[in-house]
């Protein structure tokens, strides 16, 4: 599998965790708080009996945004995105650990951890331009970039399953059957409503279609239950990651839920070959901006 | 790639692939971050209520407007902000109040909207029923009002 595959993923996710810690900055920010009673610690924070020092955390928090560029452009790869990877594992576990786990940044950090153990910067990095400089060889094309990619479509894969086993498992087939998804569209908004937020005027407007909320419910537990299959033939995967992504957008309509990186659609990168992107003209005159590839001469 | 690298690259994606998914074992109620076994939204709910406690602002001209999640509970984020509501309500409603009512001051509640006094109050609405429901139905007064606190701006 050609290195610029995996770079390309890795641009996309950094790019994502760049724009996306800047943007919600100041929530993140929010959580610096030294509230005992309010701390419900979740993963790798509950081995802490009391919230981290809201300033450490703030400066951890800071640090981890800087990371993000320097993943981003593949800077000394080897050691800044592991680093990353642990800074965001942290900060994005103290988020989640004030009595609500939000289940959109799962599979974003989770991309980030396989990416940082991998071979991610071998191309269209500052870290690959280096090389290139001191007349060092870039690495073989072989095996070594095609086990994160491969790695990435099953992790993805597994979310989705796991998402369908739990409905499985907490109410069967009911889930599609009955009324659960409108009475979730209904309870979702109107909890939203009450909580002085935005909620979805749509979902709230469907509601009388009890037969629409049903199908969908169905479309839904079929995507989550067949996803495992479809990473082992690329084709039908990819228009899995295409259903998902209605699937999503779907959710934003009707509850005003935003699964950021799944809208994006960089959450289903790994199954494209996206390192075509980098032969578009605007692409490849913006990584010669960045300077992540050689810049042409002539 | 040589024998070392791919037998590391094996080992890497056996065991987090196996991590990934050892969250289908837990039980519903067993969620954490970033394994979990996703399950929001899974439970049955055959039922379209809903109890919820939340922070509204009364108004001089007596109507009852929900606080926006910043104000009610110092954070933008809903969820978390409903999460806050409750534990706040459990760790001593009137103090949680007093909390609420000085950001509600700090956000110009008063000047913006009229707002006199805050109130930290449970209530239960038929959620299906609220979005048919025309203003002054009863389905959107909602019923077993319950209020917690209420406090002065």
């Amino acid at each position: 599998m050609p290195a610029a595959r995996i770079a390309m993923v890795r641009l996309l996710v950094g790019l994502y965790g760049c724009i996306y810690l800047v943007v919600r900055l100041p929530h993140f920010w929010s959580y610096g708080l030294d509230d005992l009673d309010r701390f419900v610690p979740v993963g790798v924070v509950a081995w802490a009996d009391a919230p981290m020092l809201p300033e450490l955390y703030r400066a951890i928090l800071l640090v981890t945004v800087a990371l993000s560029f320097s993943f981003f452009l593949g800077v000394r790869h080897r050691v800044l995105a592991p680093t990353y990877a642990l800074g965001l594992l942290f900060c994005l576990t103290h988020s989640n650990s004030w009595g609500k786990i939000l289940h959109t940044d799962n599979l974003f950090l989770l991309y980030v951890i396989v990416l940082a153990a991998a071979p991610s910067a071998d191309a269209l990095s500052r870290d690959a331009l280096r090389r290139q400089a001191k007349g060092t060889d870039p690495p073989p094309e072989d095996g070594r970039h095609g086990w994160p990619i491969r790695l990435m479509t099953l992790v993805c894969a597994v979310a989705y399953l796991l998402a369908g086993i739990a409905k499985l498992k907490n109410s069967g087939l009911d889930f599609a059957q009955g009324d659960t998804l409108r009475n979730y569209v209904a309870f979702d908004n109107l909890r939203k409503l009450q909580l002085g937020s935005v909620y979805s005027p749509i979902g709230a407007w469907l509601l009388p279609y009890a037969g629409f909320f049903s199908m969908l419910a169905w479309v839904s537990y079929v995507l989550e239950l067949v996803a495992p299959l479809v990473c082992f033939w690329r084709r039908a995967g990819r228009i899995w990651c295409v259903l998902v992504w209605g699937f999503h957008f779907g959710v934003l309509v009707l509850m005003a839920i935003s699964f950021a990186f799944q809208l994006t659609f960089i959450a289903f990168a790994p199954f494209f070959d996206v390192e075509k992107l980098a032969t578009r003209k605007r692409v490849k005159a913006l990584l010669e901006r960045l300077r992540l590839v050689p810049a042409q001469t002539g | 790639m040589l024998g070392g690298a791919r037998l590391a690259a094996l080992v890497f994606s056996v065991g987090f692939l196996a991590i990934a998914i050892y969250p289908a074992q837990w039980d519903a109620n067993d969620d954490s971050f970033p394994l979990s076994n996703y399950p929001m939204f899974s439970q049955g709910r055959p039922s379209p209520d809903i109890v919820l406690t939340h922070a509204v602002a009364l108004t001089d001209s007596g109507e009852r407007v929900p606080i926006e999640p910043m104000v009610s509970a110092g954070n933008r984020e809903v969820l978390q902000s409903m999460r806050t509501i409750e534990l706040g309500v459990r760790s001593g409603a009137d103090a949680f109040c007093q909390e609420v009512a000085a950001r509600a001051r700090e956000a110009g509640l008063n000047a913006s909207i009229g707002a006199e006094s805050v109130e930290i109050v449970t209530q239960r609405w038929d959620a299906v029923a609220y979005f048919a429901a025309d203003d002054g139905d009863a389905a959107r007064e909602g019923t077993d009002r319950r209020v917690h606190a209420r406090c002065d701006l």
